[in-house]
């Protein structure tokens, strides 16, 4: 076998490759260099256990990574752990909207674990953890059910998403810093802006510290009692031009008309699924937990489509009214699919068709509240605080507080939103 | 073997080497094909076979490394080579890491005395190596994977998908083809370079070639001419007459196609390119061309480009049997090809004309060069700014993720 020999204008000749290697790669470097600067300074690339931590210094802090997977499987995982929450939410995004002050006194023992669970097998999966003592049982579990996890093409049988995820980090993957560095290139970020603003920077509108790109330009995120703060710019909006505006795309209305995504039946609905729901609903009572299904509302006019529908009848019929009688058999206290006008109230309320502002979901929580078992938790919940909310003159349908005018985002970042 | 004074043990010995490697590789890789096709046999006349067969994973590079250790064996055999004891020279041969998985087949007379003998570190070399790398990630992870979608989304939907499309589809898939197995052996290469190895040319420019024949000289180059010395020559090559040249012709291409997979629509694959050689043959004009086109000219006459057009449609026709995944899809693809709407291509799928475009632009004005980015008579300035400008465009543009090489699976 040969040796490699090098000679000494040959031992010159690698030195000079060497470094013209290294010289062409400086600039590359010194970008990835920035471009990291830039992201830790946001806080994007901060782990989710110091953010945790960190949320749980301020009063309010908001957590929404831009760049980055916000990894919210993990950080309302290591959340739950840290916080035991006797009083838990679950579900989709479409409980991400209930607040912890409806709560009061019992606002600190509160968590909103809302975008944790995708499918049915994500609630087995989340029973797994409560049972092997991973997690604290919570005393009182609101879970919001979804209609499409009834679908046949929902989920591979038996595929929990949340076991899938909950450990992961993506500040780890160098794949995910690939993907990050490209998006911010893209969009044109200022990397002088990401490094003076920097995280633990006033969020736009309320001023409350944010980490995170997406919290610290948009106020977009995660507050510290898990539930989600969309965009202020919203709310403004609404203010300017009080309509109902879906904000999906395509409108869900049209989608429902469509048939379209997560209205579409093309595959059929499934018993399977159906019936597993209802055991790992069981399940969970069987823990000793006290149990709500709630079924989040739509708004009206979705509402509407959906009991028209001759097509999704027999899904809707699955859903809407099979479900609530099959857990009633089980002692499982559930309330039918609703909208804003089963509480006398129109679409305003409504972020979108498929996801209720934070005081419809008020409504919806004060309903079961209302509602619980004499011996319950949830009895020592003030109503009389949720009313004043409700009527408060600082409550509009879609937000409990309006945003301080003199707060403004600045110009660029308010056109690209 | 190199030992062995008698001729009969000579042969012996080279039937046992031939049996044990063809079989392993066999095995490995046709096992599921010869059982399948053999009950889909038996049940034109009525038989119902219970057949099970071996879910056999097949490992990485089998057909690669396969043919290189039987051309080693075989050129012993032949004399051609002396036999090495050096048995780690010989394992390196044989796994040498940037060429282990696909290619370029490396002969024993041309690798082997390179891990035997003093390698020098070569500055030129070193650099030219590094652009070549450079030219190959960027085929591959910006041309072949951007291509890739299109023709995945395409192949997937075809059925519902107009003509045009089709035809786009196949025009992609040959760029996606090509620049992703091009891609991969200019980093082999490239690497090699790097370490002070020469490994073979595989590619040369094949989509400008101007008969079938110079295709063929241009693609694959490494594994054509294992084919030609180790299957065509020993048939009988062009020694045999004209029937007896088409015949070799077309085994030789069926086997070929049958290299690539366990699938008759590599085998159809094999077939069509080996008929493209009869008009040729017949003619007598198989090895016409032997230099660049247009050579010392900035674009081809247009019987050059005619001549190039037709090889290129010729090829196109083949890639659809090699991308489908049956006979009978290829079938369909085509018969959807000739539909109306010929002419109407959706904004959606334009976007990968720009990659088609970019890429046959600059391999014609580099033709005369072993690899796209041999720029070396341009300013430093220069060459650094078209440098930075392909690194950026993979950062930018490059698929994230994993994206296999298409050769990988042979």
């Amino acid at each position: 076998m040969s040796r490699l020999s090098i000679s000494n204008s040959e031992q010159m000749n690698l030195l000079k490759f060497i470094k013209r290697i290294l010289l062409f790669f400086i600039p590359l470097v010194f970008l990835i260099v920035l471009l990291e600067l830039s992201f830790y300074r946001v806080g994007e690339t901060w782990h989710v256990d110091r953010v945790i931590e960190l949320q749980g210094k301020y009063t309010e802090c908001l957590y929404g990574r831009e760049y980055f997977s916000q990894q919210m499987n993990y950080f309302k995982y290591k959340n739950i752990k840290k916080k035991a929450p006797e009083i838990l939410i679950l579900g989709s995004s479409r409980v991400m909207q209930v607040r912890d002050f409806i709560f009061s006194p019992l606002e600190s023992t509160f968590y909103n674990a809302g975008g944790m669970i995708q499918n049915v097998f994500d609630i087995s999966q989340f029973a797994d953890l409560l049972r092997v003592g991973e997690l604290q049982k919570p005393k009182v579990l609101f879970i919001g059910i979804d209609p499409w996890w009834l679908k046949n093409d929902w989920a591979i049988d038996g595929q929990s998403w949340l076991k899938e995820e909950v450990l992961q980090e993506d500040i780890f993957d160098i794949l995910a810093h690939l993907t990050a560095s490209r998006r911010f290139i893209q969009q044109g970020i200022s990397v002088v802006h990401a490094l003076t603003v920097g995280a633990l920077g006033a969020s736009p509108y309320y001023g409350y510290p944010a980490i995170g790109s997406a919290a610290i330009n948009y106020g977009n995120g995660f507050r510290e009692d898990g539930s989600r703060q969309y965009s202020p710019s919203i709310i403004l909006d609404f203010i300017d031009n009080p309509q109902y505006v879906d904000r999906e795309d395509p409108p869900v209305i049209d989608r429902i008309k469509n048939r379209q995504g997560k209205f579409s039946v093309i595959n059929g609905v499934d018993r399977y699924r159906f019936d597993f729901l209802i055991k790992a609903l069981a399940e969970l009572k069987e823990m000793g937990i006290e149990v709500y299904v709630l079924m989040p509302p739509f708004s009206n006019e979705a509402m509407t489509a959906l009991e028209d529908s001759k097509e999704l009848s027999s899904w809707w019929k699955l859903y809407g009214k099979e479900l609530p009688s099959k857990l009633d058999d089980l002692g499982i206290v559930s309330f039918s699919p609703s909208c804003p006008a089963t509480y006398g109230l129109d679409d305003t309320f409504m972020i979108d068709g498929f996801h209720a502002s934070e005081v419809l979901m008020a409504y919806v929580i004060k309903d079961i509240i209302l509602g619980a078992q004499d011996n319950s938790l949830l009895k020592s919940v003030i109503i009389r605080k949720i009313d004043e909310l409700i009527n408060s003159g600082d409550t509009i349908p879609l937000a409990f507080q309006i945003p301080p005018k003199d707060l403004k985002m600045n110009e660029k970042e308010e056109k690209r939103f | 073997m190199q030992r062995a004074t008698s001729n009969n043990r000579r042969k012996a010995l080279l039937a046992g080497s031939l049996i044990i490697n063809l079989g392993l590789l066999c095995f490995f890789k046709y096992f599921g094909f010869f059982v399948e096709s053999f009950a889909d046999f038996v049940r034109i006349f009525g038989f119902r076979p219970n057949i099970h067969t071996l879910k056999i994973i097949l490992p990485v590079g089998i057909s690669f490394y396969t043919f290189q250790t039987l051309s080693y064996t075989i050129d012993i055999y032949r004399k051609r080579i002396k036999a090495t004891n050096d048995f780690i020279a010989f394992f390196a041969f044989v796994s040498f890491f940037p060429q282990l998985v696909a290619g370029p087949i490396e002969r024993a007379r041309n690798l082997l005395p390179q891990f035997q003998s003093n390698r020098t570190f070569d500055l030129a070399k070193a650099k030219d190596g590094v652009h070549q790398i450079l030219w190959g990630l960027f085929k591959k992870v910006v041309i072949a994977d951007n291509l890739g979608v299109h023709v995945d989304n395409i192949y997937s939907d075809f059925l519902n998908l107009n003509g045009s499309i089709l035809v786009l589809g196949t025009l992609y898939f040959a760029i996606q083809i090509y620049c992703d197995f091009s891609g991969y052996s200019d980093m082999a290469i490239g690497t090699g370079r790097l370490l002070g190895f020469r490994l073979t040319r595989n590619f040369a420019f094949p989509y400008f070639s101007r008969d079938i024949s110079e295709f063929w000289r241009r693609w694959h180059i490494s594994l054509s001419s294992w084919f030609r010395d180790y299957v065509y020559i020993p048939l009988g090559g062009n020694r045999t007459g004209k029937i007896g040249h088409i015949r070799n012709i077309l085994l030789t291409f069926i086997i070929c196609g049958l290299w690539h997979g366990a699938n008759w629509t590599f085998i159809i694959w094999g077939l069509l390119n080996g008929l493209y050689f009869v008009p040729l043959i017949i003619a007598g004009k198989q090895k016409k061309y032997n230099d660049i086109v247009a050579k010392g000219k900035l674009l081809p006459s247009l019987y050059e480009l005619l001549q190039m057009g037709t090889v290129f449609v010729l090829t196109l026709f083949g890639w659809i049997f090699f991308r489908a995944e049956s006979l009978g899809q290829a079938f369909e693809y085509i018969g959807h090809m000739c539909s109306y709407h010929l002419f109407i291509i959706p904004k959606e799928y334009r976007g990968g004309l720009v990659y088609v475009v970019f890429i046959l632009i600059v391999e014609w004005f580099q033709r005369s060069k072993l690899h796209g980015l041999q720029i070396e008579t341009l300013s430093v300035k220069m060459r650094w700014t078209i440098y930075y400008v392909f690194i950026v465009s993979i950062f930018m543009h490059g698929k994230i993720g994993y994206e296999p090489f298409i050769y990988f699976q042979f």
